[in-house]
């Protein structure tokens, strides 16, 4: 007797990857030998103690807990369960988190299912194994400026500034962006998440020559370590990162002639007393334009930020502070103008510019180009996931609200972060 | 963690922050005016005339320069609505009387609130205008600020101070090894020559590394390159950026020298980690895998070098041989 267990509706190993969100798996008896009515068996998060950590749920909606008994039929047919990552034990290497199925009349076990809890981390905190992938898969996406990375390169430049920027759907188009990108390193190593930088904490470990690297004093060029790849790293036919801070990397939260970058905490105040999209929108300009100034070099341009590894670090953040925001107020409703702006489409009346209106499509993964979009559509539509199929080749702007599939499962974007529930 | 735990735990820094909130906290509820958070008196003629005496405020020469400064930042996310804010950054930055440290704030000020926005695209022109007259300005930090965002936007003014100054010393601006990062914004073939000679006769080593970055894309400087990376008696920075150089320019031929490098015990063990870190991300596997000494003397190397560098950069060839 052995059971068989689907997560992400797939056999193929590389979807067991999973975050908070709870997701749709399987369970069903494979081997029928010896089988002579339904089995009960126990479904146990293993490993309890160490890597990452499972909740099981017997309907999306009731929490179950750290086992949960099932009863299988005797002809091999699934049963449907959820699991989820347990909120603050996410995994710290591939597959380090298990589900065993024990039969409950002997204890035997029947089968056990390797996965990992992928969530995106805290730049600053992680081990040196996660932060030594995720410098080699990003490398590796460059390839020394002849990789895929050059597309995203070309896509965050000045004439597709208003695809991207100044207007309501600056945050979910960077996170469409950011979940590109993750997904492109995913299909170099799939236990990579995409690692934030709090630029309102001081981050030493980032800011380390193994990691994102240190800035000389007199030239602002980025030094690395000769152990790390990132050394490698070549844009527009020139190897290398200009980024001189504007502040101590050792010891700082970042900060400039302005002053620092506001907190996590006043970020979120920005909603204002009712929480609503519209009034908390204005981070693009604080904290997320004071954080990209709090540097020169790359960074601090629209048209070259995207040359400097650390714009993805940078973004990374701002889209957790966004998505704690959504988290604490529940702001996940695509029908509600709370959760955003513009709820119809461009053309609509009191619509707003093409790309930032619930229902419009978005460059460059729709492929558009030409009139109000930019001449050129560079990286193709967007890539597919081995986890959920969300959010399809041509995202819209509402596709990025609802990310964790909390109102419509079928919205699920897969990525979650350390601190948002 | 229970959640519902955490939500109400954070619920309480919300609150508490909220509560807390400071003047320039303060400056989040748009229901309080800006000169109420300022400490000003509030003027009688409504929006209008409180952002007229900001303004006024920042331009008075005798205020404090401190709170110049502050009333600048502080208003900033009127920005938007009041685009003349911009045109006073502007006049403040070029304005060579005003303190430097005012004059930085401003163009932080410009350089933050246009970030990505096109709200201020008819105001651009102005802007660069206003930065070209800064390249000449005797305030060292203001004038590279300028000279980078300008050579950011590939302005042609700039590249042309920049080879000026590289062609003749005493019409530099700014260090050479500045100015030929900045000419790498936008580096065209007409520029190569002059990188090559600055390689060959450096003013200093910093111009050196930072021409040899350039070059990386030069083909025709391919044998110049492979000469320093070859040369033992070349500092080993400099050395290690042709290395760089070198792969991105002739990754067959960089492969080669890589492996001899990581032979050679009496080379310097940061060049070695470096060509094993290279070799071990972008070199040819079916490549590697026909070098079986590569691999022991990696594996050795690993073993015993007392460099952290190198056994950093042997384990991690290592486990990417084994993938």
């Amino acid at each position: 007797m052995r059971t068989e267990i689907t997560i992400n509706a797939s056999n193929n190993p590389a979807a067991n990857y999973i975050g908070w969100a709870p997701v749709r798996s399987q369970i069903r008896l494979a081997d029928l030998s010896g089988v002579t009515g339904p089995v009960t068996v126990r479904l146990r998060n293993q490993n309890s103690g160490t890597g990452g950590q499972i909740t099981f749920f017997s309907t999306i909606l009731r929490t179950w807990g750290d086992e949960l008994p099932l009863t299988l039929p005797a002809n091999g047919s699934p049963v449907d369960f959820f699991i989820a990552g347990r909120f603050g034990r996410p995994s710290m290497a591939d597959r380090d988190a298990a589900i065993q199925v024990i039969n409950a009349s002997d204890a035997r076990e029947l089968s056990i299912t390797r996965l990992m809890v992928r969530i995106r981390k805290n730049a600053n905190n992680l081990t040196i194994a996660e932060r030594d992938r995720f410098l080699s898969a990003l490398a590796r996406l460059n390839d020394r400026g002849m990789g895929r990375f050059s597309d995203f390169r070309n896509i965050h430049r000045s004439a597709a500034n208003d695809e991207a920027h100044g207007f309501a759907g600056f945050l979910p188009w960077h996170r469409a962006f950011l979940l590109d990108l993750e997904r492109e390193l995913q299909q170099i190593d799939p236990s990579v998440a995409l690692p934030y930088w709090r630029f309102d904490q001081p981050a030493p470990r980032l800011f380390s020559r193994d990691f994102i690297g240190v800035a000389d004093f007199n030239l602002g060029r980025v030094q690395f370590s000769p152990s790390n790849p990132l050394q490698f790293w070549t844009t527009d036919l020139a190897p290398g990162v200009v980024r001189p801070p504007r502040f101590n990397t050792s010891t700082s939260r970042a900060s400039n002639e302005r002053g620092a970058v506001i907190s996590e905490i006043d970020t979120l105040l920005q909603g204002g007393p009712n929480n609503q999209y519209r009034a908390f929108a204005i981070l693009e300009d604080k904290p997320h334009n004071h954080a990209h100034t709090c540097f020169g070099g790359f960074i601090s341009d629209l048209d070259t930020a995207a040359k400097d590894p650390l714009f993805f670090l940078l973004h990374a953040n701002v889209d957790r502070l966004w998505a704690k925001w959504q988290w604490f107020n529940r702001r996940f409703d695509i029908t509600s103008t709370n959760s955003y702006s513009f709820l119809g489409r461009a053309g609509d009346p009191r619509a707003t510019r093409i790309g930032h209106n619930l229902n419009d499509t978005m460059w460059p993964w729709n492929q558009m180009t030409g009139g109000f979009r930019p001449n050129t559509a560079p990286g193709g539509n967007f890539p597919n996931s081995s986890t959920t199929r969300a959010p399809g080749p041509t995202p819209a702007v509402r596709d990025m609200i609802d990310y964790q599939g909390l109102i419509d499962p079928a919205r699920r974007l897969g990525f979650d972060y350390d601190d948002v529930p | 963690m229970d959640v519902e735990q955490y939500r109400k735990q954070y619920e309480e820094q919300l609150r508490r922050a909220a509560e807390q909130q400071t003047s320039y906290r303060d400056l989040l509820d748009k229901s309080k005016s800006t000169p109420m958070v300022l400490g000003l008196e509030e003027s009688e003629g409504g929006e209008q005339d409180e952002m007229a005496e900001l303004i006024k405020l920042i331009r008075n020469k005798d205020e404090d320069v401190e709170l110049r400064i502050r009333t600048l930042d502080a208003i900033s996310r009127e920005a938007g609505e009041h685009g003349e804010l911009f045109d006073v950054a502007l006049e403040l930055l070029q304005d060579t009387n005003e303190p430097a440290a005012l004059r930085r704030s401003a163009l932080s000020f410009v350089q933050q609130i246009s970030f990505g926005s096109t709200r201020f695209a008819a105001k651009r022109p102005n802007y660069l205008a206003v930065l070209r007259s800064v390249v000449d300005d005797k305030d060292t930090t203001l004038r590279r600020r300028a000279m980078g965002i300008l050579a950011r936007e590939k302005d042609e003014y700039v590249q042309r101070r920049l080879i000026e100054g590289l062609e003749h010393r005493s019409k530099a601006l700014i260090p050479p090894a500045k100015a030929i990062q900045l000419l790498g914004y936008d580096i065209h073939a007409e520029h190569y020559p002059i990188l090559r000679q600055i390689v060959e006769r450096p003013p200093s080593r910093a111009a050196k590394k930072e021409a040899i970055r350039l070059l990386a894309a030069d083909a025709s400087s391919k044998d110049l390159l492979l000469e320093i990376l070859r040369d033992k008696g070349e500092s080993s920075d400099v050395r290690n950026i042709s290395a760089i150089a070198v792969q991105s320019l002739a990754p067959t031929e960089f492969e080669e020298i890589a492996k001899q490098i990581v032979m050679d015990d009496s080379e310097d063990n940061a060049m070695r980690a470096t060509c094993i870190n290279a070799l071990a991300h972008f070199a040819n596997p079916a490549v590697l895998s026909e070098d079986s000494k590569l691999d022991e003397h990696i594996e050795q190397l690993s073993a015993t070098s007392s460099s952290r560098q190198l056994k950093q950069a042997t384990r991690s060839y290592i486990a990417k041989r084994k993938e």
